[in-house]
């Protein structure tokens, strides 16, 4: 790329980056981390209620209750909620990354805790249809941002 | 900005014509090729790492939630609930509220019943705060059992635990750790064991509850309790019923959850504005 220096006192030569279509646009790393971010929040928000002793608030949608108090809340007294806390961050470290320096690598990190994590929170809602009988908004919600932030990935891989 | 005039701009297209221009046609066919690292075994290691670890993770969750057949909730794990019925009520048995209070609302439910759990966890409360501590409420559980379907009926078990918590003064926090630890219906929420538990949770004097549980002429209420309220056309959970000693029909009959706390709030501060005393006899022993 030719163009001219601020001072006008003659060209610059910038290297032309040559980089992959995947990381050529903003949009995908950027919904990507919109996703992971909406993910942390309600992660946090159902962490913080349960280390409250308190119950998410469910509005007009039942089901949250139940599930934030069954047996399958916690794993070795742990609430599943402060992982996906954990995890969600991880995915958002990874995200950022890829939005922030374009690396392939960072794209396969966030790939592979989104497909981790698509397994797990398909067990969970099977849990949530099957075992436990209610099912929690914020719960398919999180899942949502876990589903979509891997299709995000997946997509942008394929190119 | 005006480029070397010596040099004139090269469009970005007539670069990379040249450029295809200066590779032999065998080269330019591989370059054109996507790498190898970019698709292809890679991706596919990884998506099955990836796979690997997320079923790593259902194990675990399994490991710390098994049960019996996999869906029963653990003994020991369960919430313990904040109180519905703080101190400083008066509690007598099944019901709480001052004895003279202007309003009954009587609750039948089954402990497995769903609803009945998000009527308690999220009505109950505010109710007390509203109008059982001002003395205007008396709110009086009626433990019914039709829900369950095994031996032992976990309904009929839970309602006779509760039961026998109230001989001990203790029916209300009996009754919000079985609300609060629903799990599905008859898959083992409400067991011996894990009610056996929930009563040392609660701090029950086990002997005693123990002996009571035993006692077959608790089972001989539950099931009377039952048929009483299915006479009575009490055949959904939760029915509220708010009465007063002037209501001809015995109380106004609520026949599940009210879609808002708004609308049985209103309700009871209009039968609380006709001013009139409340003694309706219980229905359940």
């Amino acid at each position: 790329m030719t163009r001219g220096a601020p001072d006008g006192s003659g060209p610059l030569e910038t290297p032309d980056v040559k980089r992959p279509r995947w990381a050529a646009t903003a949009t995908a790393p950027l919904a990507a981390t919109g996703l992971a971010a909406a993910g942390v929040l309600i992660a946090a928000y159902l962490t913080a209620t349960r280390l409250a002793g308190d119950l998410p608030a469910c509005g007009p949608l039942a089901g949250c209750e139940q599930v934030a108090t069954s047996a399958y809340s916690e794993v070795f007294g742990i609430p599943v909620a402060a992982f996906g806390l954990g995890y969600s961050l991880a995915v958002l470290v990874t995200v950022v990354a890829w939005w922030r320096t374009g690396s392939r690598r960072a794209v396969i990190a966030a790939y592979a805790l989104g497909l981790a994590g698509i397994v797990v929170v398909a067990y969970l809602t099977y849990l949530e249809l099957f075992v436990i009988h209610a099912i929690c908004a914020w719960c398919v919600a999180y899942a949502a941002t876990v589903a979509l932030g891997w299709g995000v990935t997946a997509m942008a891989l394929r190119r | 900005m005006p480029a070397d005039p010596a040099t004139p701009p090269v469009s970005r297209r007539e670069r990379r014509r040249r450029e295809r221009a200066e590779i032999p046609s065998g080269q330019r066919r591989r370059a054109t090729q996507k790498s190898p690292a970019r698709k292809g075994p890679s991706l596919a290691v990884v998506s099955l790492l990836a796979v690997l670890f997320g079923f790593g993770g259902i194990a675990a969750l399994q490991l710390a939630a098994p049960g019996d057949g996999g869906s029963s909730p653990p003994v020991g794990n369960f919430l313990i609930p904040p109180a519905t019925i703080p101190a400083g009520i008066a509690v007598d048995g099944e019901s709480a509220g001052r004895p003279d209070a202007a309003l009954v609302l009587e609750i039948y439910g089954d402990y497995q019943c769903p609803v009945c759990a998000r009527f308690a966890r999220e009505y109950l409360g505010r109710l007390v705060a509203d109008f059982v501590q001002p003395g205007d409420l008396r709110v009086v559980d009626r433990a019914i059992a039709f829900l369950g379907t095994g031996r032992p009926d976990e309904s009929e078990q839970a309602a006779i635990g509760a039961a026998c918590a109230a001989e001990q003064n203790r029916y209300w926090p009996f009754h919000d750790i079985l609300l609060w630890n629903q799990h599905g219906e008859n898959e083992g929420a409400f067991s011996r064991e894990r009610l056996a538990a929930m009563a040392d949770a609660v701090g029950l004097e086990r002997g005693a509850w123990d002996a009571c549980v035993a006692d077959p002429a608790r089972l001989a209420a539950i099931r009377l309790a039952t048929a009483d309220a299915a006479a009575a056309q009490i055949v959904s959970t939760p029915t509220l019923v708010l009465g007063n000693a002037n209501d001809p029909a015995g109380g106004e009959r609520i026949v599940g959850m009210p879609r808002t706390y708004e609308e049985l709030a209103a309700a009871i501060r209009a039968r609380l504005a006709t001013g009139a005393v409340t003694s309706i006899a219980p229905t359940v022993p």
